[in-house]
This record gives structure tokens, C-alpha cells and sequence, in this order.
């Protein structure tokens, strides 16, 4: 006997969007996203310090790409992306409430697509917002003067750290996806192969995706660049690699671990218990 | 021509490791209720997981309606899977959560609110529907499980221990609908480990033990073994040793024995059914105080044996 014709999945883009929503009304009702926001008063805080007691020797542009260097692509892109990140899949795992999904005629990429974009939209809006707040607050201490290459590092600077962001969530996204302790994982990934590698003398370090974000960085020579930077150039001779590579190298990780992470997910079997 | 088996399972094995979770299980299930019975640990939710597609055989295959699950994703749309563990989306109110799973299965927002309600209405869960899921006593949670189980109108559903935590008027409620929706043609598999929970909804019944099935049929077959098998029964009362007196002289108990707490008779009885209609007589002749009896987890287990023993 012949059976029944097996009816049809759920059009993907309806998957991606009511998962992409509902992961946005979710994360927004969590009481981590506080904490998350707090990491993203940290430059503010910074740049309170310089209007404080630094004004006089460091202009607000060399104030500006020292921060960006410093504490957002150094360290801030990496705390985002393993606390919204890491929870894209693992968040359902640990809360056992995957098999409400993984049990709807629904593909299982749109699913993973929709709580990425959605952990993506909401830690790139964070770190832009909070970089608009320290924006605003160096160019009240500037006397309100906005030079067109402040706004013109700034505009620079909110892109890198737009795209050193959605990576990341990206990129952690894909260790949630595949370890049972992402988190140890994440942190020996951004702190000891970004954090280490990206600074050692050599090629090896265009090997890291931080050597390529701070490629991507706009650096008048006249502008002091990050004081870390500064001292590299001192010691070390600086690998030559042109911005277009380094973004062509970011634009292929980011949809590469898109599709890595979806294409993992789609497989992967999880044993709920 | 024969009729094709809503479920049918061949030879169906699944390792977890060195671990066997289901061994060699074959069956077919059809339109109606069938009880998934057998302890803690034997291999009923990895049979149900197997059964939902979300683990894969390691040997053997399933066919639902005589198609792959793990091929055809668009199946889901006719099978309502009620997990065991107590998880749910715990920001969300009962009607937002039902509406989204809804909303998965490609109805709109119209026709989700709709069955949303309906489902919530069916499982008593209307006056409640809109506080969030994390403020649910443990009965609701169990409820709203199963109204996101039903809510699409599948065509099978698996129930996973639908009844744990829950109070003696959720489980009332609870058996009723199920037996609903066994008699409106649907194909609905309940696991439990307590039998008379399971002959409340059906007669068709499944008995799995170590991963195996041991034994499927009518529950009056397995009744039958059940009597023919010395039957154990704790009762707590207020004086056990009247108790003990009372039921030595009674023609249905063939042995007592005060347990060691003092605070409980343990009898033994071939013919549980009439035991249990006379013990509030026998009580009320000794002047005994009955708190409650448990049997139900030792009943199955010494049944188990006994099959077990049987096969060998």
C-alpha cells in the first residue's frame, strides 16, 4: 500500500522570522542583558576619565581609536560575543526547551539563522549605542568642536566594531552549537589564540581575525593610535596586508560561520535529557 | 490489502556509548491509545525520542505513515510530542508559548490564537493563560506541555509521563482527554510507569523492561499475570498491629508482616482487585485509621520479574 504523501516543512523565511522575533522578546525580557549593558558603560567610563584629567594631552580622535583598540576590539567584541554568543543554541539545550523546535515541521537552519541574526542585531545595537554614548561624550569635552576626521574615525570605528561583534556572536555561536562547556572553549579561543597569537612578531598573526579587524582600523599616522599599537610599532616590523584583504577575510569568516553553525545544528543530534 | 500501521518500529536498537537504550524493539501501533508501561530506567522516553525522530536508531528503522522521520521533516506536522522533563519558556505566558509553537507549524496568527485557545480550554488551562509559564504549579506546566502536544490536531501523539506532579483533579482531567483524543481516531502513546494509570485511558498496552519489549497485548492479560502473581502492598495506618490481625483472618491475603518502621503492614495477595474493594471494611472492623498504601511501582517491578522469569 502506497503512503500518504508526506506533507510539507513550514517556508523558511516564516521560520527565521518568528524565530528572529521571538529570540529578540526574549533576550530583551532577560535580566543578563543588564549585565551585558553594564560591559558597555565601561568606555563611557573611560572616556569620563579622559575628560577628567587627559584632555590636555591626548586629542579626542587619538582618544577615540585608543578606546576602540584598546578596550572594544581588544576585549569588549569577545565578552559580547561569548555572552550572546555562546547562549544562541546552547540556551535551548541547558533549558531542555529544544525539542519544542526540533519537533516542528520547521527546517532547523531557519531556526539557527533566526536566533543568530536575533543574538547578532542585539549585541551590535549595545556596542553601537554604547559607542555613540562615548562619541558624544568626547565631543562635549571637545567643546562641542566635531572635526570632519573625528567624525570621519568615528564612522570608521562603529562599522570595525559592528562587524568585530556580529563575527564574533558568530563565531561563538558555533562553539555553543558544538561543546558541552563552550564557555572554556570560548575564553581559551578569545584570550589565549586572539588575545596571544594576534601579537606575536611574523605571518602567524594574520592567522588571527584580531589582526585583521585592527586592519581594518582607520589610522592617520599623525594620530596617535592605540598606546599598545604604538609600542608593537617600536618593537616589531608590522606584516603588510591591505585593508581589502582584511575584509574580504572577515566578510568570508562571518558567512562561513553562519553557514558552519547552521549546518552543524541541522545535523547534530542533542539527547535531551 | 492490509492496512498500513500508523507506527511501525523494525528491530529498532539505539546505543548511547557501552549503553544500550532500546534493544531490538519491533512493533506496530495503531489508531487509538496504547500504554507505554515499564519502570524508571527501562527505555521508554529513548523509545518515544526514537519513535518523535529525535534521536536516530543506531539499527533498525521507523516509519510513520510509512514515511522516514528523519527524512521528511514535513511529518511533524502530524505528530505532538510531550517531552518528560519539566522545560518550558519559562518568560512567556501559556498563550504566547502555545501561539508560537503554533505559529511554527505554519498556521497565522489568527488560526494560532484560536487553537491556542482551544487547546488551553481543553486542558482547564483558560483562567491562566496569559500569566507566565514560570509562575505554573507543576500540574500546570504538565498541562500546557500536552496543550502544545494537541493544539495542531496532530494525527499521533507521544506523551511522555504526562502525569507527574500532578494533583489527583489535573490527572482526572488530564486521563479524560486523552481518552478523547484516542477515541476521535487519533493515535496517542502514554508512557507511565503506575498501571492503573494507564488502564484509566486504554486496554492496549505495551510493557518494556531493560530496553525490550517483554510483552504488548490487553491489559486484562496482563492483569491475569498480575493475579497470578503474589501482589505486595504497603499501607500506612495508625495501628498496624490491628491491621495485621484484621487482614490474617481475610480469605484474599495470603501473608502479613509488620514492616520494620512499625508504622506500616505489608500484605501479600493473589487477588489485588477484591482486596482493595474489602480494605476500608476490614479498617473499619479493626478500628484502623488508613493514611494511604503505595503498590503500584513494587506491583510492576515484581511483575517484571516474574515475566522476565517466565521468558528465561
Amino acid at each position: 500500500m502506497s503512503a500518504v504523501p508526506p506533507p510539507a516543512m513550514v517556508p523558511f523565511a516564516d521560520v527565521f522570522q518568528l524565530v528572529f522575533m521571538a529570540s529578540v522578546r526574549e533576550l530583551v525580557r532577560r535580566r543578563r542583558l543588564v549585565f551585558i549593558g553594564l560591559a558597555g558603560l565601561i568606555p563611557l567610563f573611560f572616556t569620563w576619565i579622559w575628560r577628567m584629567f587627559g584632555m590636555d594631552f591626548i586629542d579626542a580622535e587619538s582618544m577615540l581609536t585608543n578606546l576602540v583598540s584598546s578596550l572594544y576590539i581588544g576585549v569588549l567584541v569577545y565578552l559580547v560575543g561569548i555572552a550572546f554568543g555562546v547562549p544562541t543554541v546552547h540556551d535551548e539545550v541547558e533549558g531542555r526547551t529544544l525539542t519544542y523546535l526540533l519537533t516542528r515541521p520547521v527546517s532547523r537552519i531557519a531556526v539557527y539563522s533566526g536566533r543568530l541574526a536575533a543574538v547578532q542585531l542585539l549585541a551590535g545595537v549595545l556596542l553601537a549605542l554604547s559607542l555613540v554614548a562615548c562619541f558624544m561624550f568626547a565631543v562635549l569635552g571637545n567643546d562641542g568642536a566635531m572635526s570632519l576626521t573625528l567624525v570621519k574615525t568615528y564612522v570608521n570605528h562603529v562599522w570595525v566594531v559592528l562587524l568585530a561583534t556580529i563575527l564574533m556572536v558568530g563565531l561563538f555561536a558555533i562553539i555553543g552549537t558544538l561543546f558541552r562547556r563552550p564557555l572554556v572553549w570560548s575564553f581559551l579561543y578569545a584570550f589565549a589564540w586572539e588575545g596571544i597569537v594576534a601579537k606575536v612578531p611574523g605571518r602567524l598573526q594574520t592567522w588571527t581575525l584580531d589582526f585583521h579587524l585592527r586592519n581594518l582600523l582607520l589610522r592617520d599616522e599623525d594620530v596617535q593610535a592605540s598606546i599598545l599599537e604604538g609600542l608593537k610599532h617600536l618593537l616589531v616590523r608590522e606584516v603588510e596586508v591591505s585593508a581589502w584583504v582584511s575584509l574580504a577575510v572577515l566578510l568570508l569568516a562571518l558567512v562561513g560561520f553562519s553557514v558552519l553553525g547552521g549546518w552543524i545544528f541541522a545535523r547534530r543530534e542533542y539527547v535531551i535529557q | 490489502m492490509s492496512e498500513q500501521p500508523v507506527l511501525a518500529c523494525d528491530a529498532v536498537t539505539r546505543w548511547y556509548g557501552q549503553v544500550i537504550g532500546v534493544n531490538g524493539v519491533s512493533c506496530e501501533i495503531s489508531p487509538g491509545v496504547t500504554g507505554v508501561l515499564g519502570l524508571n530506567g527501562a527505555g521508554k522516553s529513548t523509545l518515544f525520542k526514537l519513535m518523535a525522530g529525535q534521536l536516530r536508531p543506531s539499527k533498525g528503522r521507523i516509519l510513520l505513515l510509512g514515511h522516514d522521520l528523519a527524512q521528511n521533516t514535513g511529518l511533524y506536522r502530524w505528530i505532538g510530542f510531550c517531552p518528560e522533563p519539566d522545560a518550558l519558556y519559562e518568560s512567556m505566558t501559556g498563550r504566547e508559548m502555545l501561539v508560537y509553537l503554533l505559529r511554527l507549524h505554519g498556521f497565522d496568527a489568527n488560526e494560532a490564537g484560536r487553537r491556542a485557545a482551544s487547546a488551553l480550554e481543553r486542558t482547564h488551562l483558560t483562567a491562566d493563560a496569559d500569566r507566565k509559564v514560570a509562575g505554573y504549579s507543576k500540574g500546570m506546566r504538565q498541562k500546557i506541555k500536552l496543550a502544545q502536544a494537541m493544539a495542531h490536531d496532530p494525527r499521533v501523539l507521544f506523551l511522555d509521563e504526562p502525569f507527574n506532579g500532578m494533583d489527583p483533579v489535573s490527572r482526572h482531567e488530564s486521563l479524560a482527554l486523552i481518552r478523547e483524543l484516542g477515541e476521535e481516531g487519533k493515535t496517542v502513546l502514554v508512557s507511565s510507569h503506575i498501571l492503573h494509570e494507564v488502564e484509566q485511558m486504554t486496554s492496549t498496552i505495551l510493557l518494556i523492561q531493560h530496553g525490550r519489549i517483554l510483552a504488548e497485548g490487553h491489559v486484562s492479560d496482563i492483569r491475569d499475570l498480575i493475579e497470578r502473581h503474589p501482589h505486595q502492598v504497603r499501607i500506612a495506618c495508625d495501628s498496624p498491629r490491628r491491621l495485621a490481625a484484621v487482614l490474617v483472618g481475610n480469605e484474599d491475603v495470603q501473608g502479613v508482616r509488620i514492616d520494620s518502621d512499625d508504622e506500616h503492614v505489608l500484605a501479600e495477595t493473589n487477588r489485588p482487585r477484591t482486596f482493595f474493594a474489602s480494605l476500608p471494611g476490614l479498617a473499619l472492623d479493626g478500628d484502623v485509621r488508613i493514611r494511604g498504601y503505595t503498590t503500584a511501582d513494587d506491583d510492576l517491578k515484581s511483575l517484571f520479574e516474574y515475566l522476565v522469569e517466565d521468558a528465561s
